[in-house]
């Protein structure tokens, strides 16, 4: 999964200062959903990749990038 | 949302694959169990058998793929619960339960052509295979992503 999508959450992430916990409580989805998408086991849908996007302040460009996006 | 009712939800997510697996592990022997006893006759009347095996599978079914077996009233910590990465699980655990109860029932399909009669027990056993290879992969997936990563810094 991680060669199909670059994910920039928990950079993020980071920059807010923010747990796992905390992102997934303002999101409204698992602690353990938040962790499989920043370790790039799971994909997200739109939906949520936009809630992630919202909730951290940023868009969801920023967070996730194909492969060959990742030198623009 | 309070956040007791968050917690609760989240230490049922992390203890759910166990639990699973436990009850997934306990169906199985029951439905062997009913199966031998179907195929043997030693077993109470034919339809109450097959009666408290449905409940059974029923049982094991919603609490899988429905809304557990949590005290969680609150709508918010359901949809924690059962929220896109469960409900991703939930679909692959649908296509391998699928998957395993056709080649199960091809398989009865054959021994019925075989012997001329369908296998008593193989009515209990197909089903219960399908069941228990959805709930198998259900927690299997599961489990696997608690252990994806580091879960914070």
């Amino acid at each position: 999964m991680t060669e199909r999508l670059i994910v920039h959450l928990k950079q993020a992430r980071q920059r807010l200062g923010i747990t796992q916990a905390d992102l997934a409580e303002r999101v409204g989805v698992s602690r353990k959903t938040v962790n499989t998408v920043e370790n790039g086991v799971f994909v997200p849908s739109t939906i949520l990749a936009l809630a992630l996007a919202r909730a951290l302040d940023t868009s969801v460009d920023a967070l996730f990038a194909l492969p060959d996006q990742t030198e623009a | 949302m309070s956040t007791k009712s968050r917690a609760m939800a989240e230490k049922w997510v992390g203890q759910r694959p166990v639990f699973v697996l436990g009850y997934t592990a306990g169906f199985l022997a029951y439905a062997i169990n009913a199966a031998a006893g179907l195929a043997s006759g030693d077993v109470a009347p034919f339809h109450l058998q097959l009666l408290a095996w449905a409940a059974a599978a029923a049982a094991v079914f919603t609490i899988s793929f429905g809304r557990g077996v949590t005290r969680l009233r609150n709508p918010e910590a359901h949809a924690i619960v059962n929220d896109e990465l469960a409900a991703s699980y939930s679909n692959a655990g649908m296509r391998w339960g699928f998957a395993t109860l056709l080649a199960g029932s091809v398989a009865m399909l054959v021994a019925t052509l075989w012997t001329g009669t369908t296998p008593v027990w193989m009515l209990v056993m197909v089903p219960s295979t399908g069941i228990a290879a959805a709930t198998l992969r259900f927690a299997w997936s599961d489990h696997r992503s608690a252990r994806s990563g580091p879960d914070d810094d």
